[in-house]
């Protein structure tokens, strides 16, 4: 049969954002793949080293409309390094807090949005229900719903308020029950099963040369978390699971996720025992990070290792500022999984890697 | 015979067969499969026990490049987990095949380029599944003409770092497979992130598309 091309975007229900993938099929198998990204390259970097340290920090959060917070996070925390400054500990439990329910919102947007990839309006529907009470957790927290421009350097911006805890505890509790319906919905659903078993198998000797992080790295049977392989905050204080899968394919994807919001649910739960009183800022923040410094820190964003490179001069201003985000390398992973697969399957293995072009393309 | 009758009946999928899934695509190319098979020549469980006993820390792990590296003088912990040098631009692949094969530092964190107005820098960062440290290493580049041996080969995750990097700074990747503009458009002729180019500084005939959208 004939090869041809065929173009899968920028404007495709598939691409949740503008990208575009060109796919090469011969009959209904995919024998060659082509992203490509930059329609939404806004420069930021550039912008960066053209502000002082805190006029960035919303920046930051305009990275990712699907996990605004870690992107701030990851910003402060590097110019944290930068400086010297080191958070106190009630802010760092504060970060974890807000940081957990920052990946329960982002997993709960990309269930809905696969869901309804996969053609189940109702699943949709659901779990952007119960993130809107998470949001409102973080309103309750920070007055943003979706932008919280939350963290400072040297801690956060306000203490929790009253009745957060108990609300917190409530909402838990309602989306430890909902999981269990969601899972009822997709695990029990034929269609489902059909749509995501064995389709678009990431092997984990590929997934770590490809250099695909997070819970697509996870679901191919590799336990690597950076929250306990090279943790920040404190983390390394508290008990958690890796959740990880061994198939590779999109079901373990999908699994990973769920699992990882129990994980969450479990985490916040832990900090808000454990939270200690005390000062939500360092006594000290310098307004200029020194000449000739330079740092490299990581963090587990909801969609991978994000890393962040910053070099500093003496000034007010960053000389340098490098975004490493994790939806940019897992894209360009993308023909590996797709060659072999049906072009029906695209939508499934694509919206299973979770693509946010924000921060894909800066 | 009729004209329009297929010589070969096609291959009938999902009439009482279950659908045939990751049918293995014919390769492109000799060197896409040489890679692939690289890559699954990887023990899952040998992998999942390794990091549950524990990685090794970043002493022994320094230990172990120092003694495998004599002529690199400037390695050194700069915060915990993270081990910092220098490499020369010649022994660049050397370096790389040495980490990935015998030191087991089998993926790339990031690529990343930076415009020190004296010359340009290029900084790898790797991380192991059995190493707690991240490695950084830096290779220095002229200002004039900056070019490097691309670690595609080495590191598939490479492509598109290197492909970001060419597009901001205007370093050029040796043999580098598809070194094309990743974030701007083709017919761009700068390279935002040097030093030289400032804010607003778009080129002539874009601002004239700009009025005209206008």
């Amino acid at each position: 049969m004939a090869e041809m091309w065929v173009n899968m975007g920028p404007q495709h229900p598939m691409t949740h954002g503008l990208w575009t993938l060109k796919v090469k099929i011969d009959g209904e198998t995919i024998t060659d793949a082509i992203p490509e990204v930059g329609y939404l390259h806004r420069g930021i970097e550039k912008i960066m080293e053209n502000r002082t340290f805190p006029q960035s920090i919303p920046l930051a959060d305009r990275l990712c409309y699907g996990s605004a917070h870690s992107w701030s996070s990851l910003y402060v925390f590097t110019v944290e390094d930068l400086m010297g400054v080191v958070a106190p500990e009630r802010a760092q439990y504060i970060r974890v807090i807000t940081l957990e329910i920052q990946r329960i919102i982002n997993h709960l947007l990309w269930l809905a949005a696969y869901a309804a990839d996969l053609g189940i309006l109702t699943m949709f529907l659901y779990p952007m229900r119960e993130r809107e009470l998470f949001m409102d957790l973080m309103q309750m927290i920070s007055g943003g719903r979706l932008m919280y421009d939350y963290t400072r350097i040297g801690g956060v911006r306000n203490d929790t308020p009253d009745r957060f805890e108990e609300e917190t505890l409530k909402q838990i509790a309602v989306l430890e029950e909902k999981l269990l319906e969601y899972e009822g919905m997709m695990d029990d659903n034929d269609m489902i099963l059909m749509r995501t078993m064995e389709v678009g198998v990431l092997k984990p000797g590929d997934a770590i040369d490809l250099g695909v992080t997070g819970p697509n790295l996870r679901a191919s049977g590799v336990p690597y978390d950076l929250r306990r392989h090279d943790p920040y905050l404190v983390y390394d204080k508290l008990d958690f699971a890796i959740c990880v899968e061994k198939r590779g394919d999109c079901y373990s994807r999908y699994r990973v996720r769920m699992n990882e919001m129990r994980e969450s649910m479990n985490i916040i739960k832990q900090a808000l025992k454990d939270m200690p009183a005390g000062p939500i800022m360092a006594q000290k923040v310098p307004k200029t990070a020194p000449k000739g410094s330079e740092v490299f820190t990581r963090t587990a964003d909801p969609r991978g290792d994000s890393s962040m490179h910053m070099i500093g001069n003496g000034t007010d201003k960053p000389y340098r500022v490098d975004i490493k985000s994790p939806a940019f390398i897992n894209i360009s992973a993308a023909p590996t999984i797709l060659i072999g697969n049906r072009i029906a399957d695209v939508p499934s293995i694509m919206g299973s890697i979770d693509v946010c072009i924000g921060e894909t393309d800066r | 015979m009729n004209e329009h009758e297929q010589p070969e009946a096609p291959e009938i999928i999902g009439q009482g067969q279950p659908p045939i899934r990751n049918q293995k695509a014919p390769e492109t190319n000799n060197q896409k499969q040489s890679s692939k098979n690289k890559a699954e020549l990887f023990d899952i469980n040998e992998l999942e026990h390794k990091l549950m006993i524990g990685m090794t820390d970043e002493q022994t792990v320094l230990q172990m490049l120092k003694d495998r590296f004599p002529d690199i003088e400037d390695m050194k912990i700069t915060l915990p987990r993270r081990i910092e040098f220098k490499v020369s631009a010649e022994k660049l692949i050397e370096t790389c095949n040495i980490l990935k094969n015998e030191m087991d530092y089998k993926g790339v964190s990031f690529i990343s380029g930076v415009d020190r107005r004296t010359g340009f820098d290029v900084t790898y960062m790797l991380f192991s599944l059995s190493h707690a440290p991240v490695l950084v290493f830096t290779v220095s580049l002229p200002k004039n003409d900056p070019s490097v041996h691309t670690v595609c080969g080495v590191w598939r995750a490479a492509n598109w770092y290197e492909r970001e990097i060419y597009d901001m700074f205007g370093i050029n990747f040796e043999n580098h497979p598809d070194l094309r503009r990743i974030m701007l458009r083709d017919d761009a002729d700068f390279f935002p992130l040097r030093k030289n180019y400032k804010l607003n500084d778009k080129p002539e005939k874009w601002q004239a598309e700009c009025r005209r959208s206008e």
